[in-house]
């Protein structure tokens, strides 16, 4: 309760009690009024003279952003910088979703000129942006018994990222590719490692790389080419439609797209790939392409923010801005798909020279729901087995190449089934 | 905390109602008593401060009735005094009730003593005006009320002013 409240409840019962006295001649009425009155000069004579005490607090992070599941030392000192000793109460605000693991949040002290006192505390929190604003200090004059109550703000902030999942391989293949050497099997002659082709010498070529058996057949100079690796343009797409992600384990799965997207920028940022990232669903969140370090801290803090949204114009993939993404270079798109027009989406930016790749996670294995108990709940799940294996099948006769991740096993074992099976068929 | 604020109230309450037993006045007794146990019903169950203002304004109310009943008021002084010392533990309890318990036990020892002391120099204040027996002028008298009332607030003025 704050002092004012207090103040007016002691001195208006207090003036009731006085003025009721007076009016009935009842000294002993007046008398009741007496205890009130103290505690109401008590209150008015505390705030008098009491000065503001003179704290300081500081907040230390041991990491301003971890990995999802990882914890955080947090440290928070008080130091008494005023003339006189002090009670004095802090307890942490922290944000919701926030568990504390080990440790106080809250200190309760008397403190005396120039000391300091620290409490720690281990957190953790499932992915996302945080901000622990304010320290709530609780001081108690030494006079009167009267508690003061304000709010000291020390505002800090610190990001949960997404888990990312070392890749072991990660085959794409856009029709364009940049000029800088990568990776990427570029589809141009050059230098590289894998046999591309045979021409003609022309003066300047490396002698070692002349076919000497071609040269026996034809009698001139031929030279062995290789395909070139360079760098490519890759944009990610991840899907954070509710609409889409409305299967059993909706979170669950949609956290699993979190993971992927971050560990494929990962993987392609390492292979010196110029990479984006699109958020689709709440708003357009786009997060320009670029290369390195600081691009992967990008696409962590967009993605350690990204959140499911059911906004109608993102209703369906229509609305994809395929004029943010660089002509005839690899789509890595990550969406449990929400149906026949997300289908007819992909296939016209896969008309339009996009090498489209789709990672679709899915909440249950294949072989859930086969043993259930309950007939309809068995049936419902068949029937969204067979809706999305006609879907997934659908994009593959397109040219798509899908990753049907089963979010139960790891998504470098699904990209290692998908990417030998595409090489199955290409055979 | 809370278990303070039981007993002061009880304390208090117990004073009315055991005074009114005796006098053979058992409905002021037992309003007495419904209200000690409202209060610990209401601390028990961690009810906002509203509910225990209002049994507050509840007490001082049969205070009032009790005096203008009865004959010496001492006991209802002292009484009251008890039960605003257990309305403030409420109040602090609640403001407190985020920190350690081992922190909040070394609070409450200051913390009661100085409740203790304001509320025996209140009871005894009290007292001295119903035993001293002044004789003032009529004139005198409204001056020195009316010099009271502003010296409060100035105070309060002042004081708010400070804490702002």
């Amino acid at each position: 309760m704050r002092t004012q409240a207090k103040l007016a409840i002691y001195i208006g019962s207090g003036i009731v009690l006085s003025v009721l006295g007076i009016l009935l001649r009842n000294g002993r009425v007046l008398a009741l009024a007496v205890p009130l009155f103290v505690y109401a000069s008590a209150l008015v004579g505390f705030n008098l003279v009491y000065q503001k005490p003179q704290i300081s607090v500081r907040r230390r992070l041991e990491a301003g952003q971890v990995e999802e599941g990882q914890q955080i030392h947090v440290t928070l000192s008080v130091e008494n910088r005023g003339k006189s000793a002090v009670w004095l109460g802090l307890s942490e605000k922290l944000p919701s979703g926030i568990s504390v693991i080990d440790g106080e949040t809250s200190l309760l002290a008397l403190l005396t000129t120039g000391e300091e006192i620290s409490i720690s505390y281990v957190l953790q929190a499932p992915r996302g942006s945080y901000s622990i604003s304010g320290v709530e200090i609780v001081t108690c004059g030494n006079l009167i018994p009267i508690l003061h109550r304000e709010f000291l703000i020390s505002k800090t902030l610190f990001r949960i990222f997404p888990r990312i999942e070392p890749l072991e391989e990660l085959v794409i293949r856009p029709r364009n590719t940049r000029v800088y050497a990568g990776n990427v099997r570029a589809g141009v002659g050059g230098v590289g490692l894998d046999f591309f082709g045979c021409r003609d010498y022309v003066a300047g070529d490396d002698i070692k790389r002349i076919n000497w058996r071609a040269y026996a057949r034809r009698g001139e100079l031929v030279i062995n080419e290789f395909e070139q690796e360079r760098v490519a343009d890759v944009s990610i797409i991840l899907d954070a439609r509710k609409r889409a992600n409305t299967s059993i384990n909706s979170q669950e799965v949609f956290e699993c797209a979190v993971r992927g997207a971050a560990s494929i920028s990962s993987y392609l940022l390492t292979q010196g790939n110029n990479v984006g990232l699109l958020i689709y669903g709440d708003y357009m969140n786009w997060t320009y392409p670029g290369y390195g370090k600081l691009q992967q801290q990008k696409i962590l803090d967009a993605l350690s923010c990204a959140r499911t949204a059911n906004k109608p114009v993102f209703e369906d993939l229509y609305n994809i801005p395929a004029r943010f993404f660089p002509p005839h270079s690899q789509l890595v798109i990550l969406s449990p798909l929400a149906g026949v027009g997300d289908i007819e989406v992909l296939g016209m930016l896969r008309a339009r020279g996009y090498q489209i790749m789709l990672v679709a996670p899915r909440a249950f294995s294949s072989q859930c729901g086969e043993h259930e108990a309950d007939t309809k709940l068995a049936l419902a799940r068949r029937i969204i087995k067979l809706k999305r294996s006609f879907l997934l099948d659908t994009l593959m006769r397109i040219g798509i190449v899908v990753v049907d991740w089963n979010t139960d096993t790891s998504l470098s074992q699904s990209l290692g089934w998908a990417l030998s099976r595409q090489a199955r068929r290409h055979r | 905390m809370r278990t303070y604020s039981m007993v002061f109230f009880s304390i208090g309450v117990a004073m009315i109602a055991g005074a009114e037993f005796h006098r053979a006045s058992p409905i002021l007794g037992a309003a007495g008593l419904f209200l000690g146990v409202l209060w610990i019903v209401f601390v028990v169950i961690d009810s906002t401060t509203t509910g225990l203002t209002v049994l507050f304004f509840a007490s001082i109310m049969l205070a009032l009735i009790v005096t203008l009943w009865g004959e010496t008021p001492y006991l209802t002084v002292c009484a009251l005094s008890s039960v605003a010392i257990s309305w403030e533990f409420a109040a602090t309890g609640r403001q407190i009730a985020v920190f350690p318990k081992k922190a909040q036990k070394r609070f409450v020892r200051p913390y009661l003593l100085r409740m203790l002391l304001l509320g025996i120099g209140g009871s005894l204040l009290a007292v001295l005006g119903l035993h001293g027996h002044y004789y003032l002028s009529f004139h005198l008298a409204l001056a020195l009320g009316v010099a009271a009332l502003l010296l409060l607030a100035l105070m309060l003025k002042l004081g708010l002013q400070n804490k702002g």
